[in-house]
């Protein structure tokens, strides 16, 4: 009964912060709306939008890395190709074993969940030992480290090592039709597969989020600040470094799940170094700096990209505009979309805290800024 | 999923410098602000949409624009120019202008499937045709079907898009993927053949690192032995797509003296093998070089043209069949062009003009019913007369023939060229106890 008043109390409290102004509350629920409507809108476009969703959680994995802990990372493109060919190679070889062992019926659904966990565990398998010999370097001879080993995984996949790759041309994958007694579906059907990237994107977000909110995270930060500060903290900051390189893989490897599934082909491009790229230059417009840096970048790449597609002319020069595009950000915006977008609401719309209506989160934003000034009196 | 909070925070960390007015929170600057992004958004979506639904026939191509492969697809796209001009200036299809919208596969089957997607679901495409690779052509025609769009391959040979799913494990063919362009099975029943004929037993291939250069191989042992061709295979090396130094792959080769080798690279690949294979001295001590699609290349490519006295074939000759339409269709390439039309601009050319003719005998674009019109299709071009097959693949023929300069048309050519007819039965009975599908 207690739970029940707890729910009911629960469900009080966001109304009434839905209604107050626009609160954390109300952006949840107009997102939540969001994404509920776009599952209705025209079929292309929930197909960009789902693009846009995994590319969102690859720059996101990469960004735990980059963004967090300070490390630039050139080969995550491994990890996005890793969990594809996971999920691919059981997609490819094992749907008719489970066939037998389950039943045609669901067949299709028990190898898109097993090749998923067989990409992911495949994912964290390689980066446990690249990881740990990356993390030994730093800045550029990290870069360049873990390009290099996004390249040899490039090789290796051209290589079709035992038939198991296929070579240049990829593994095709086929996400096949799941009939559970009445209720029949496509798990490849442009809304169901949105759906199901929903829901994983969302869960991987909140996961990376509530990592980069926990003491973990605030090492991360504090790595980032000065190793050797950290270091003198007692913090292990190799051991640490390592660890994050994991989890930031794991991410982006379970964007590579959901690539594979998507592009319904599993191609060595994927751990190319201009694929790795993406992830950088996503972030790099969104904003290293912001937890949201990596989502935005990523919706303004492909958006823009997609825009730059509907004029033949200007589809033949779109890495040209982007080149341009990436120029003025790096110059103008060093924090990015994010940082340019608050500045500029700033700058257009006055101070807001001249504004009534402060909420009770506007103190907390206000004690937080103290302490930045006092960040700032010890870094200077 | 995302809230300030935490990215003030972090970015306070990092940076030390941020403006503090960010972290305020505005009930009205939050809300002035999204509304004018939000009117933003619509206007630019908005902006964006549009097109079908007017009174064009439209269809949508795919080609390899850009990379290594560049000159495939422009080729094509001087065919579609060629053939949209000549339709439109003639009444159009059932009086509606005929529009092509053409993009770029970067022949990476991710890409295409992107590109195709668009094509039907953005730009309203009432049919498809394209697609210069075979690997990307096997990753295509599971989402063609899916689609439910018929689509029309024009220059991707692989056997397996034609070769009805089941048949083999590597067999996509559905009932929406046509092809109007002879198949790989098709090209190599021809180079066995003219293996046949010439004094070499020991056989040997360079192919690129893909579906098509193994299928290449394959084929060719197999109807090497299905014909009864006196031949071993004794040696083989499948360079990497895009490779820049083929002399160890060709020292390699050169190593086992075989008598002739079988050939299936393509595109800039084969320009800068036949460089430094002449250098290499290949032509001297290889008696017979067998350059299958060597001809989509030659025509096109500026540098190294193919040696003359070896063997090449062409999905399309310029000069066989001696018909009206072939003659028309070669004049009028050569002298907006100068140089003689190569099979992709041939067989996209021809793809128009068959979506012309399904469309006006069904009287409608309905995807179903051009499906039904080409299933069957008996169908006449500058290639010749053909038929397209129960596994939906044209029954032209296979085009061998001596590589020579041709002063008047300065330009290579094939002569004497030879026509091997490549119906269902001819490769069939070739194959012999293979089980490789004939893909016809």
């Amino acid at each position: 009964m207690s739970a029940t008043t707890d729910t009911g109390d629960r469900v009080r409290e966001f109304g009434a912060a839905v209604a107050d102004g626009w609160t954390r509350e109300r952006f949840g629920l107009l997102g939540a709306i969001g994404l509920i409507l776009m599952a209705f809108g025209p079929s292309f476009q929930i197909y960009l939008f789902t693009d846009f969703l995994v590319v969102a959680l690859f720059a996101l994995g990469f960004n735990l890395l980059y963004g967090y802990t300070g490390l630039l990372s050139f080969g995550h493109g491994l990890f996005y190709a890793g969990g594809a060919y996971g999920i691919a190679v059981v997609l490819r070889d094992l749907t008719p074993v489970f066939a037998d062992v389950v039943g045609a019926g669901v067949a299709p659904l028990v190898a898109f969940v097993v090749g998923g966990v067989v990409g992911l565990t495949l994912v964290v398998a390689v980066a446990v030992p690249v990881g740990w010999l990356s993390v030994r370097l730093e800045e550029i001879y990290f870069a360049l480290i873990t390009l290099a080993f996004g390249m040899l995984g490039y090789s290796l996949i051209i290589q079709d090592p035992a038939g198991l790759t296929n070579g240049t041309d990829g593994i095709i994958v086929l996400l096949g039709s799941v009939d559970l007694g009445g209720l029949s579906f496509r798990i490849g059907a442009r809304r169901t597969y949105y759906v199901l990237t929903v829901a994983v994107v969302l869960a991987a977000t909140y996961g990376t989020w509530r990592v980069v909110n926990s003491p973990f995270g605030t090492v991360c930060k504090a790595i980032r600040e000065s190793p050797d500060r950290a270091a003198a903290l007692g913090i292990d900051v190799r051991h640490h470094r390592w660890m994050t390189f994991i989890i930031s893989a794991a991410i982006v490897g379970i964007a590579g799940v959901l690539r594979a599934g998507l592009a319904s082909v599993a191609s060595p491009g994927l751990t190319h170094w201009s694929t790795s790229a993406i992830a950088v230059i996503a972030t790099v417009i969104g904003g290293a700096t912001y937890f949201s840096g990596p989502i935005v970048g990523a919706f303004i790449f492909l958006y823009i990209r997609w825009a730059i597609s509907r004029f033949p002319t200007l589809e033949a020069y779109w890495e040209l505009f982007f080149g341009a595009l990436l120029i003025g950000v790096v110059l103008y915006f060093k924090q990015g979309a994010v940082g340019g977008l608050l500045l500029a609401r700033d700058r257009l719309l006055g101070d807001g805290a001249d504004d009534a209506g402060g909420t009770e989160a506007d103190s907390t934003d206000d004690s937080r800024s103290d302490d930045a000034r006092t960040d700032r009196g010890d870094d200077s | 999923m995302v809230t300030a909070g935490s990215d003030v925070e972090n970015k306070r960390n990092r940076t030390g410098d941020v403006e503090r007015n960010s972290e305020n929170r505005s009930s009205v600057g939050r809300r002035r602000f999204l509304q004018a992004a939000g009117a933003g958004a619509t206007v630019a979506v908005a902006g964006c949409m549009g097109g079908g639904g007017d009174d064009v026939v439209r269809l949508g191509a795919t080609y390899i624009l850009s990379g290594f492969a560049s000159l495939y697809g422009e080729a094509a796209e001087r065919g579609i120019e060629m053939a949209q001009s000549e339709i439109n200036d003639n009444g159009g299809i059932d009086g509606q202008d005929v529009e092509i919208v053409v993009r770029d596969s970067e022949a990476s089957a991710d890409t295409a499937i992107q590109q195709i997607r668009s094509l039907v679901e953005e730009d309203d495409v009432d049919g498809l045709f394209g697609l210069d690779s075979s690997g990307v052509a096997q990753a295509v025609a599971p989402q063609v079907a899916q689609l439910q769009m018929p689509f029309m391959i024009t220059h991707a040979a692989t056997p397996f898009v034609t070769s009805p799913e089941g048949e083999h494990e590597d067999s996509v063919g559905n009932d929406y993927v046509f092809r109007d362009s002879n198949s790989l099975a098709q090209d190599i029943y021809g180079a066995a053949r003219t293996a046949a004929e010439l004094d070499a037993t020991e056989w040997a291939t360079i192919g690129p690192d893909y579906a098509f250069g193994y299928e290449t191989w394959d084929y060719f042992q197999d109807f090497c032995a299905g014909l009864g061709v006196e031949a071993e295979f004794t040696a083989e090396q499948f360079p990497a797509l895009a490779t820049s130094d083929y002399t160890p792959y060709i020292s390699s080769i050169l190593d086992a003296e075989p008598d002739a080798v079988i050939t299936p690279l393509w595109g800039a690949d084969l320009t800068t093998f036949i460089g430094q294979a002449e250098e290499a001295g290949w032509f001297d001590q290889i008696d017979h070089t067998l350059f299958s699609v060597g001809m989509g290349t030659d025509l096109a490519s500026d540098g190294n043209p193919l040696p003359e006295g070896e063997y090449a074939s062409t999905r399309y000759d310029p000069f066989v069949p001696d018909t009206e339409a072939n003659n028309t269709f070669r004049d009028a390439y050569y002298e907006e062009h100068d140089t003689l039309p190569t099979y992709n601009a041939e067989g996209a050319y021809r793809a128009v003009y068959l979506y012309k003719e399904a469309i006006e005998s069904a009287g409608s674009t309905e995807a179903d019913a051009l499906v039904d019109e080409f299933t069957g299709m008996e169908h006449s071009g500058p290639v010749g007369d053909y038929q397209f097959s129960e596994t939906n693949q044209a029954t032209v023929a296979s085009i061998w023939g001596t590589v020579s300069y041709d002063d008047e048309w300065e330009s290579n050519v094939l002569d004497p060229v030879n026509r091997y007819e490549a119906g269902p039965d001819e490769l069939s009975e070739a194959l012999g106890d293979s089980d490789l599908p004939t893909g016809i």
